[in-house]
């Protein structure tokens, strides 16, 4: 074993000239990155089918010959862009179910003008996830949707699941969504009610700005964006890699705003009250408890998760009424659990599969 | 039998750099979890809150005085822009389901869509894909 360690002479020759091409290609490649366009990303094709205010409706065109009949709704986080789920051909979460046969719409969100500024939790989702769900129906002309929702899109798309226990929602899907936010330690802190004046912060502002957004997520990891480019740098003779960095990269920065008031209230009744963990949650006088969804539901986590710790979202499977329950632990982070390599290899699947057979 | 990582000479400087992100983490988490942050960090962004409030109502008198538009202005046109294309998408919509032979309840016929009969690969009348 020790003689198998000791490098030849031949052997580190070799890595010095791959060491060598790969400067070269650096330089090379370096000027490209940045004379080059960026990937196009979510070009599955769709169509709008509804749009009101900060809501967007996709309807993505069928991939199969034959479909399940229950259609699929993705409830996108309300602070990013949906094409994360939509990168490009091969890379997009979107097209992945559509070719296992999937109906995919998609609820996406444009920034919140200043007139949007009044939205409360109510309006997404006593207003917005209904609204959106009627015109699938009717687009479909099926009475059963499923829901697939991804971080804070898991929140709201819950929060709907118990307010309306009795359909159409026909199957829950979560991907790394919080519940209990005291654990959500890092935000705690920049949140923290004796210092943090959000009503001030609101009043002033009007809408959140995205750059307060894009700062606090990029605060839960300050070395990691300047790791992040030394990497490139490193392999920015590996097209795969530069491409996966380049759409990354865009979709982290391009956070949108948040409306004023329901930012408001997700500090005051989230992260300050942790009502949806208490079981108080009430969204426009609707009891918003966990325990009333009965829909089978199924919640994917990521093992190494510095947005939303797996300890802020492992008592969701508890806490539902479903009878029909599962947690899907997964290798990855906030990100890479649902876009990437490993995604296709990992939570798509295991998507597919658990899907599938309930949305028949 | 010698593996890469073994000839890798920049193994060593990746080594470094990734413990150096892990470590520089830690550091800011602890860091960002301590009182005198939590009250550092809030007094300071009410106070930029604050400032960003007065400098924007100063260049708006500022703007205004040069006879230019302020940013405002230019949001709410960007607002008036985006209302028309809600509107273009909404048109766009319609001419979907009319472009589609929209029954009465909006089912598409023109083109008809895959039968939603397909069920789970393995099972009776399953559809591999």
């Amino acid at each position: 074993m020790t003689g198998a360690a000791q490098p030849t002479a031949a052997s580190v020759a070799d890595r010095i000239q791959t060491e060598v091409q790969r400067a070269i290609q650096r330089s090379i490649k370096g000027v490209e990155y940045f004379a080059s366009r960026a990937p196009v990303l979510g070009s599955t094709p769709k169509d709008v089918i509804h749009a009101r205010g900060t809501m967007k409706l996709y309807h993505y065109r069928p991939l199969a010959d034959e479909l399940y009949r229950v259609p699929v709704l993705i409830v996108m986080a309300t602070t990013n862009r949906g094409y994360i789920l939509d990168l490009t051909p091969g890379q997009s979460f979107v097209e992945f179910l559509l070719k296992r046969g999937f109906d995919v719409y998609m609820l996406d969100w444009t920034a919140p003008t200043p007139e949007e500024k009044g939205l409360r939790m109510e309006d997404y989702v006593l207003g917005f996830i209904p609204d959106c769900i009627r015109h699938i129906q009717q687009d479909s002309g099926e009475p059963d949707v499923s829901l697939v929702g991804y971080c804070f899109g898991g929140v709201l798309s819950l929060l709907y699941a118990s307010i309306f226990p009795e359909g159409p929602l026909k199957n829950l899907v979560c991907f790394t969504t919080p519940i209990d936010f005291r654990e959500m330690t890092l935000f705690q802190s920049f949140s923290d009610r004796r210092y943090f004046d959000v009503d001030r912060l609101v009043d002033g502002v009007g809408n959140l700005p995205p750059e307060m957004i894009f700062s606090s997520f990029e605060m839960l990891r300050p070395a990691t964006r300047t790791a992040g480019q030394v990497q490139l740098w490193e392999n920015i003779w590996n097209d795969e890699y530069v491409k996966s960095y380049r759409m990354l990269d865009r979709w982290g920065t391009d956070t949108l705003p948040l409306a004023g008031e329901y930012f408001r209230q997700i500090i005051k009744d989230l992260m300050w009250d942790n009502r949806l963990f208490n079981g108080t949650m009430s969204v426009g006088g609707h009891p918003a408890d966990l325990a009333g969804i009965k829909a089978p539901i199924l919640h994917a986590v990521a093992e190494h998760d510095h947005i939303v710790p797996y300890e802020a979202a492992r008592h969701l499977i508890a806490r539902v009424g479903s009878a029909d329950k599962e947690e899907v632990i997964l290798k990855g982070g906030h990100v890479s659990l649902v876009a990437g390599a490993n995604a296709v290899k990992r939570l798509w699947p295991k998507v597919d599969s658990w899907l599938s057979g309930r949305s028949l | 039998m010698t593996s890469t990582k073994e000839t890798d000479p920049f193994g060593t400087w990746r080594q470094l750099l990734s413990s150096w992100e892990s470590n520089t983490n830690d550091l800011a988490k602890r860091m960002m979890e301590s009182e005198d942050f939590r009250r550092t960090m809030n007094q300071a962004t009410g106070a930029s809150v604050n400032a960003q409030a007065a400098l924007t109502q100063a260049m708006e008198r500022q703007l205004n005085a040069m006879n230019l538009p302020s940013r405002s202005q230019l949001a709410n046109m960007g607002e008036r822009l985006q209302a028309i294309e809600a509107q273009l998408s909404e048109i766009k919509a319609l001419l979907y389901q009319v472009h589609q032979g929209t029954a009465a309840a909006g089912r598409a016929t023109a083109m008809p869509r895959p039968p939603r009969t397909r069920r789970p690969p393995g099972t009776s009348g399953g559809a591999p894909s």
